[in-house]
Order: C-alpha cells, then sequence, then structure tokens
C-alpha cells in the first residue's frame, strides 16, 4: 500500500501521527511530513486508521 | 453472529459522520450485503466542524462541506435515503417504519445524532438562529451578510467558534455565557478563562455569569435581554448551549434511553445486532464511565467500531475512544486529548497561557486524565499514547522532557 497526503487540505491536526508514528510526523512549527509513503508490513491498519481519523480527509491509501 | 457472509441487510439511521463511517467500514470489512441509510436531513452525509469556522468566514462555499459525490457513495453500494425520518423501531419484527415506508433489517447502527438545544425563554423569531446542520449555516450565513449586531448564546465549542467567525467579518460580537468562563465543561475554569481572554483580546465582548432571560423585537429580534436586567441590541441572536439526542423515535423500541441510547461497552444497544454510535450514542467506558460524546473524532471511532462489532458478533471488543477534540478560534489551534473528568489539578506541562503557546495536563491522582494545548500541536499529539495509558505524571514529565511544571487546581 501507498500512502499520499493532499497537503493543501492538511490542517496539521497531527491526529495521524498518533495512530500511525511510523509513516507520519509533524516537524516543530507543526507542519506535516510523511515519513514512509510506502506502507511497510503492520502498519496497515494504522495507515487504515489515519485516513478515516483524518479531520481534512487529506490522506490517501491506495493498493500498489 | 460469527461472520460478514451471515447478516443481509444492515441499515444505518443517520446522516452524520458516525452514519458515514459506519457504511465504510462495514464495505471496507467485506460486508457485502444490502446497506441502507436512512437520514431525515435532505443533505447527504457533510462535515460540521467547517460550518462555525470557513463557512461563516466565507473562506467555503456551505456545499464544499458534503463529504462524498453521489458517484462516491454509489462505490459503497449504499442505498441513500434522504429525507427519511424513521418514526418507529420494531425489534420484534426487525422492521423500521419511516412514512409509509418499512425496511426490514438483521443488523442496525443507530446513528440518528443529536439536535441544537434551545432556549425555553427564547421564541422563533426572525434573527434567532442554532448552528447544528448545513441548513443551519447556510441560514446563519446569509443573516451575517447584513452586517448584524451578533449575541451569542453560549461560550462552547460552536458559541465560541461562531464568535470568532462573526468577529473575523468584522460585526459587533457580545458572548452570554452562564457559567464563569468559556468551555468550562472541558477545560475547567481555570483554562477557560485563558479562552475568555482570547476573545476579548480580538475585541469579542464576553458576559460569563449571565444568563438569557428573553428577547424583543416584533417580526424580527431586536435586543436580547439578560436575566441581570440587561438588554443588548441585536440583529443576530446564535443559540450554542448544547445539543439532545434524537431518541424520540425509539419510544416504543423497548430500547434503554435516557440522553441517549444507552450501550454497554461494546456499543450494543440492548441487542446484540442493534448499535449505536456517535451523538447519539450513551456507551459506558471502563474507567469513565456512563458518557456521550458529541465530538467529530467520537463520530468516526464509534461509527466504525459499531461497524466491526455489529459484524464481529460474539467476537466484538469494548470500544475505547480517544476523546480527540480540536477548536479554531481566531486563529489559535485548540486541542483536547483524554477527559477532564474527575480531575483534580491542571498541570501546565509547557509553554505559556499567557503566551497562547502550552501545554496543559489534566491528572486524577497522580495519573493522566486529559491534556490540552494551545497552539502546541507537536507535542500534544505525543501525549495521547500516555493518556490512554494512564500514565504516571512524572513519568510521563519525564518521557516528554519537560521539567518544572507548575501544578494548581483544575
Amino acid at each position: 500500500m501507498r500512502v499520499d497526503v493532499d497537503m493543501d487540505r492538511c490542517i496539521g491536526s497531527g491526529m495521524c501521527t498518533t495512530l500511525a508514528p511510523e509513516l507520519f510526523e509533524l516537524d516543530d512549527d507543526g507542519v506535516l511530513r510523511v515519513k514512509a509513503h510506502v506502507v511497510p508490513p503492520g502498519s496497515e491498519e494504522g495507515a487504515e486508521e489515519a485516513v478515516a481519523c483524518c479531520p481534512a480527509e487529506a490522506i490517501a491509501l491506495e493498493d500498489v | 453472529v460469527t461472520a460478514a457472509g451471515r447478516l443481509e441487510q444492515v441499515a444505518i439511521v443517520g446522516g452524520g459522520l458516525a452514519a458515514l463511517r459506519a457504511a465504510e467500514a462495514l464495505r471496507r470489512e467485506g460486508y457485502d450485503g444490502r446497506l441502507a441509510l436512512l437520514s431525515d436531513e435532505a443533505d447527504p452525509p457533510y462535515d460540521r466542524p467547517p460550518l462555525s469556522k470557513a463557512v461563516l468566514t466565507g473562506e467555503r462555499e456551505p456545499d464544499s462541506t458534503v463529504y462524498r459525490t453521489p458517484e462516491q457513495l454509489a462505490e459503497l453500494d449504499l442505498d441513500v435515503r434522504l429525507g427519511t425520518a424513521v418514526d418507529e423501531l420494531g425489534l420484534a419484527d426487525m422492521t423500521l417504519r419511516a412514512g409509509g415506508q418499512r425496511l426490514k433489517f438483521d443488523g442496525l447502527v443507530i446513528a440518528s445524532g443529536a439536535r441544537a438545544r434551545t432556549l425555553p425563554a427564547i421564541p422563533p423569531l426572525a434573527g434567532v438562529h442554532v448552528l447544528r446542520t448545513l441548513a443551519d449555516a447556510r441560514a446563519l450565513l446569509a443573516a451575517l451578510g447584513g452586517g448584524p449586531r451578533v449575541v451569542v448564546a453560549g461560550a462552547g465549542f460552536i458559541g465560541s467558534e461562531v464568535a470568532a467567525s462573526a468577529r473575523a467579518l468584522g460585526l459587533d460580537v457580545t458572548i452570554v455565557e452562564a457559567a464563569e468562563a468559556p468551555m468550562t465543561r472541558v477545560l475547567g475554569p481555570r483554562l477557560g478563562a485563558a479562552c475568555a481572554e482570547l476573545h476579548r483580546d480580538h475585541g469579542t465582548k464576553i458576559l460569563c455569569g449571565a444568563g438569557v432571560a428573553g428577547v424583543d423585537g416584533e417580526g424580527a429580534l431586536s435586543a436580547v435581554r439578560l436575566t441581570d436586567g440587561t438588554r443588548l441590541p441585536a440583529d443576530v441572536l446564535v443559540v450554542g448551549v448544547g445539543a439532545a439526542p434524537n431518541t424520540e423515535w425509539l419510544a416504543g423500541s423497548g430500547l434503554p434511553v435516557q440522553d441517549g441510547v444507552i450501550c454497554d461497552g461494546l456499543l450494543r444497544a440492548g441487542h446484540p445486532r442493534v448499535l449505536a454510535a456517535g451523538d447519539v450514542a450513551r456507551w459506558t467506558d471502563p474507567v469513565a464511565g456512563s458518557m456521550r460524546s458529541e465530538h467529530w473524532t467520537n463520530a468516526v471511532e464509534q461509527g466504525r467500531h459499531a461497524a466491526r462489532n455489529l459484524l464481529a458478533g460474539d467476537g466484538a471488543r469494548p470500544f475505547r475512544g480517544s476523546g480527540f477534540v480540536w477548536s479554531d478560534q481566531y486563529g489559535q489551534r485548540l486541542q483536547f486529548v483524554g477527559s477532564s473528568a474527575g480531575a483534580t489539578d491542571a498541570v501546565i506541562a509547557f509553554g505559556s497561557v499567557d503566551e497562547r503557546r502550552f501545554l496543559a495536563f489534566f491528572v486524577r491522582g497522580d495519573r493522566l486524565a486529559g491534556a490540552f494545548s494551545m497552539n502546541a500541536t507537536p507535542l500534544l499529539t505525543r501525549c495521547r499514547r500516555l493518556v490512554d495509558e494512564g500514565a504516571e505524571l512524572a513519568g510521563a514529565l519525564g518521557e516528554l522532557g519537560l521539567d518544572g511544571a507548575a501544578r494548581v487546581p483544575a
């Protein structure tokens, strides 16, 4: 699976970083960074949770 | 129920976020039977948080909050019935009745939401608004366009955000709040006071410990009268005094209802195939006890959890929510995780309330119950797991690299 964030939509809520810290992080200014676009095995659930819980619906997950 | 294949006709009552997420989760988890969503609203599921913020300030069109196009809903193979108010739930024959329609189901998610509370002292009158639905937002947006004097009754999340948005439009705004500070239900009086300062600094008048006694106006609002005799000239009054769960349609069903439909820890509403989610659900949390939440993240978490537990049957798992809440006011980001219920202390763990960049912990005994931040998102997100675990305060401060925290009464 591949994860992408639409930075035009992202509001920096940080929600995804709590659900999948191995995929997402906020820098000190609160700007989101995707640490890994290719979802490693074992992180699929967290990635899917992050998609559902993103208040801006900014995260897309696709099977590759 | 032991497998998803056993269910064949699932119904979801409600058309908000919990309902949408329940539908999405059912499909994602492999449910391939019939799926109907019955909503009494004319609009398809939409995003509520922007209604009091970017929609009112004109940065977003009201219709842009609609979550899914008809094509996207069709991809879920979802039978969406808008404008369909369910009148009755019959558990004996597992049937919903809505006007002349009857719908059989073998699994049900109750996500009928809540509606804005009003004040008995305020009769319906042009200029008097609530903000709950997309239709409410369209009406309020139109009213604010006329440059009115605005009074907001209630300084909870909705009232505070409406006030901030109206000020951003340059309007004259006064908040009337019964408690001693804004958002005290979540923040307690001391941190609530910091939010009162936020309003004042942006030119919003805020009257705390004040009540609305009534309104004046012939055909349209002209003033709001307070219990202490003060008369506030006004063209628009926004009543933001909370929401009441929509449970009337369950009256004859036999399901227990008391300020929400009563659920167990699995979100089951007294029947293994009837679950509830979102604003309408009053569930039992293992730590905090009986709870009902009207927040966005809770609707997501419960909608998904109810869907999974419905499919899981005997394998259903207890619900545990994050208590994640956010608000944007005057360009400031306020966030909360966990709960302040029963907290004995608030600890400023980082930053300064006066500088509007801080993190506060709510502490029960010596353990974390909740965390609140203003403009400190990266730090707050690191607190979620610690709050979930009920971590010890000293250990949490150490893990976050924070010391010198000041403890004050909550």
